[in-house]
């Protein structure tokens, strides 16, 4: 990106008290003091949003967890045949490691690199201390995920300080009780906040105040912007749009002929245009497990082994969040990556693996597993809901039966709890050794 | 080909069609309408493959042959004309010329060739049917089939043969496991039919076979294997049986209830629309309330509100008390005919049991929410 360009506006870089900031920010430390002073007048009636984002998450962790990693290329992800990178350090992505990125790939960039595998349920551990911290300043705390959310600090200056003061606090207290750092953004929107917490990572802080968005947002790439990938990117170059003040420049009937409502959309964020409200306790939208295969899955039978393994860590995961999905998805990624979904919405919430599987393999009918080689399979659901108040008794279901089938799940549940995934499954899962 | 034909006539029949022909299908094909012409009439095929059908009529055959037409096109076609008589041309390279006298439209068309081929079964034993009876038998169970694809095993309607009583009946039932409805109707010499194990006809099947039937006149059926056959004088619809294991219907057809209730049909219609009013997918029960004379009916939805509407009765068993949802209870009431009609009861978690008078041959089964 173009680096020079978001020097010379200078809008952001802080540098934080707790460590020693990267790159040329300093230097422009002054002239954003000025900055500061200038608009916390008109901050009153603006919104306050920091958008948080933990740097290099899983790797993070696992050096705090091991010193002596410290310093070394870290690189969390699945299965090394076949998996793709979860998350790198900072010093694995000075080699080109980056997330996503296949993890043979990652072997082939970084050979020296330490390889570990994803240990979700410490991450989460962290997760929920760091994200105690964030609700330490506000309520109004939205997640986006295990180690990014958005906090309105709005009004509560005088509790805490000015947003940047509230930013530089949480940075300090996340550093102190977890070891770790994170990146802020602030600035009126959530748009522009996610935007600036990017500027200056790792460790960073940038501040966009209000009178500044504009100048802070024009020079930058539109690439930056959420959802514009490489086609949107192609469409928009055709247009000579580059920068977001190309974007602006733009009428936005044009933007909307080419790219439908999303370029409506996007003209009015390049505006910085942005009323979204940070949503509190954002309910957890689907439950899903998926899995790269360390070697493609050419038949229907083979399929059907992993959706049952899939669909039974769901369900169990379902049943300990005491949720039901009425939706059920299946995600086939082909070996030529090639990515499809099929859902099918029930008539009724389930929570139960047998029905996940048994709806799972008939989405698989309308897929060409079996004729095409798979490389990712994911089954999950959506449209969740607790167990509700209200439940439609059914016709032909033996309640008996059905008890009886609840209290085995139940015990299959707690035997997985206690000794692990594998410890007991489904006699087709049971590879032969 | 080449034909001449009455405007409205045509258009009666390609509009009757527009709900088999398919929208999108890999096979542009079954989106067209087959015509074949020979003798002094025009035979019109339509298929989605599932079920087909075609209708013969009167047409001046100039020269004998086949086209395929847009089903869609033409049907637009056919209603922007105002003339009388309407003439379809085949030419060469499958372009098809439609005029009216006063517009000419030039189709490009499909081979008539690549139209699957339409067999009609042969030697199927068939009855004939009163049409009236047929469609009212579909109007009473068709709503209770799951609309979703994921009922996949009920998405039909169960039909079979039975006798009680020294007589043979056609009984259709469907259900979506939650509600289940049901109707007998005597039908001459039906024990010539082989249902005895019963077929499942698919909902798209039942609603062109109602709508055949509710058009009135003599129409037969028959079975045979995988497929059932209507026919009428002009019309004959074939339709693909679904290969389902329909569940044992008649284990949970509660044999005697305990409590009963009967009131006017269209009250209990009425509050119950009421019901629906303030109900959304998370809050859809209506609680019900029997006792002394009094049917109280409750909805309530936290984020909305409340509502209650008591219905006078005549009761003097013990309190019920059962939650249900308040759409399977208009679906039902609003396929019956009857004036009054009975409610019973055995308790809150089997089903409440629906009949009527007049609606001779009919059960409808709706299960309790839990509440």
């Amino acid at each position: 990106m173009d680096v020079s360009g978001k020097m010379a506006f200078g809008v952001m870089g802080m540098l934080p008290p707790t460590s020693a900031c990267s790159g040329g920010f300093q230097r422009n430390d002054k002239r954003q003091n000025q900055t500061m002073k200038s608009d916390t007048k008109s901050e009153a009636r603006q919104k306050s949003i920091i958008h948080l984002d933990m740097d290099a998450f899983y790797p993070a962790v696992e050096v705090r967890d091991h010193p002596e990693l410290k310093g070394k290329p870290v690189i969390v992800g699945g299965g090394r045949e076949r998996g793709v990178v979860s998350s790198a350090s900072y010093e694995a992505r000075k080699f080109g490691v980056h997330s996503a990125q296949p993890m043979a790939t990652a072997m082939r960039l970084c050979p020296h690199g330490i390889f570990l595998p994803v240990r979700m349920s410490r991450y989460q551990e962290v997760s929920r201390q760091v994200f105690e911290i964030f609700h330490s300043f506000t309520p109004l705390v939205e997640p986006l995920s295990i180690d990014e959310a958005f906090l309105d600090v709005t009004g509560v200056e005088r509790l805490s300080g000015p947003p940047r003061e509230i930013a530089l606090k949480i940075k300090e207290k996340v550093l102190d009780e977890t070891g770790l750092t994170v990146s802020a953004g602030v600035a009126p929107s959530k748009f522009v906040a996610k935007i600036a917490s990017d500027m200056d990572k790792p460790d960073g802080l940038t501040v966009v105040p209000p009178d500044r968005v504009r100048e802070f947002l024009d020079p930058l790439p539109v690439d930056k912007m959420w959802g514009v990938g490489k086609v949107t990117q192609q469409v928009l170059a055709r247009l000579g749009v580059r920068t977001f003040q190309d974007l602006t420049q733009i009428p936005v009937g044009l933007l909307e002929r080419t790219l439908g409502k999303h370029g409506a959309a996007m003209h009015r964020l390049a505006m910085g245009i942005d009323d979204r409200v940070v949503e509190p306790g954002h309910e957890t939208k689907s439950i899903g497990h998926e899995e790269t295969f360390a070697r493609d899955i050419l038949d229907l039978e083979e399929a059907r082994k992993e959706i049952l393994s899939l669909a039974g860590r769901v369900a169990r995961r379902m049943r300990r969040e005491d949720v039901r999905g009425l939706t059920v998805s299946l995600k086939i990624k082909y070996a030529d990556f090639t990515l499809i979904t099929r859902a099918v919405t029930l008539t009724e919430p389930v929570d139960d693996s047998g029905e996940i599987y048994a709806t799972a393999c008939r989405l698989l009918e309308k897929t060409e597993v079996g004729r095409r080689p798979v490389r990712l399979i994911g089954v999950s659901l959506s449209q969740l809901s607790s167990p509700d108040k209200e439940t439609q008794l059914r016709l032909f279901d033996d309640d008996r039966a059905s008890l009886k089938r609840k209290g085995l799940t139940l015990a299959l549940d707690s035997i997985c709890d206690k000794f692990g995934e594998k410890s007991i499954q489904p006699a087709t899962l049971v590879s032969k050794t | 080909m080449e034909i001449k034909i009455a405007r409205s006539e045509l258009l009666k029949s390609v509009s009757r069609v527009q709900s088999i022909i398919e929208r999108k299908s890999s096979m542009p094909v079954l989106s067209t309408i087959l015509f074949d012409a020979s003798g002094s009439s025009v035979r019109l095929s339509a298929t989605d493959l599932e079920l087909g059908f075609q209708e013969t009529l009167s047409a001046t055959v100039i020269q004998e042959g086949s086209v395929t037409i847009s089903g869609r096109k033409l049907f637009e076609i056919l209603k922007e004309s105002n003339s009388e008589t309407f003439q379809i041309k085949g030419r060469e390279n499958n372009w098809v010329r439609l005029s009216d006298g006063v517009a000419r439209f030039d189709l490009a068309c499909i081979a008539p060739d690549e139209f699957p081929a339409f067999i009609e079964p042969e030697g199927v034993p068939m009855v004939q049917i009163d049409s009236a009876v047929l469609a009212d038998m579909i109007s009473k169970t068709i709503y209770a089939i799951t609309i979703e694809e994921a009922g996949f095993k009920l998405s039909g309607v169960f039909t079979e043969r039975v006798s009680y009583n020294g007589n043979y009946f056609l009984r259709m039932v469907a259900t979506d496991g939650h509600r289940l409805s049901m109707i007998d109707k005597a039908v001459p010499n039906i024990d010539s039919l082989d249902l005895s194990h019963g077929v499942m006809i698919p909902k798209k099947g039942m609603s062109e076979l109602s709508r055949l039937a509710s058009e009135g006149g003599a129409l037969e059926i028959g079975f045979k294997q995988k497929d059932c056959v209507a026919k009428k004088e002009n019309a004959l619809l074939v339709m693909r049986l679904l290969e389902a294991k329909f569940p044992d219907y008649q284990a949970v057809i509660p044999k005697d209830t305990a409590f009963s209730i009967s009131l006017k049909r269209t009250s209990l219609l009425e509050a119950m629309r009421k019901m629906l009013i303030l109900s959304n997918e998370r809050y859809r029960a209506v609680k019900i309330t029997i006792e002394k004379d009094v049917l109280d009916l409750v909805s309530a939805n936290p984020d909305l509100g409340e509502v209650q509407e008591k219905i006078d009765i005549q009761y003097s068993g013990e309190r019920i008390e059962a939650g249900f949802n308040p759409r399977y209870f208009i679906d039902v009431v609003q396929a019956m005919q009857s004036e009054t009609i009975r409610m019973e009861f055995t308790d809150n978690s089997r089903p409440c049991v629906i009949k009527g008078d007049e609606d001779e041959g009919f059960i409808g089964l709706i299960m309790p929410m839990r509440v």
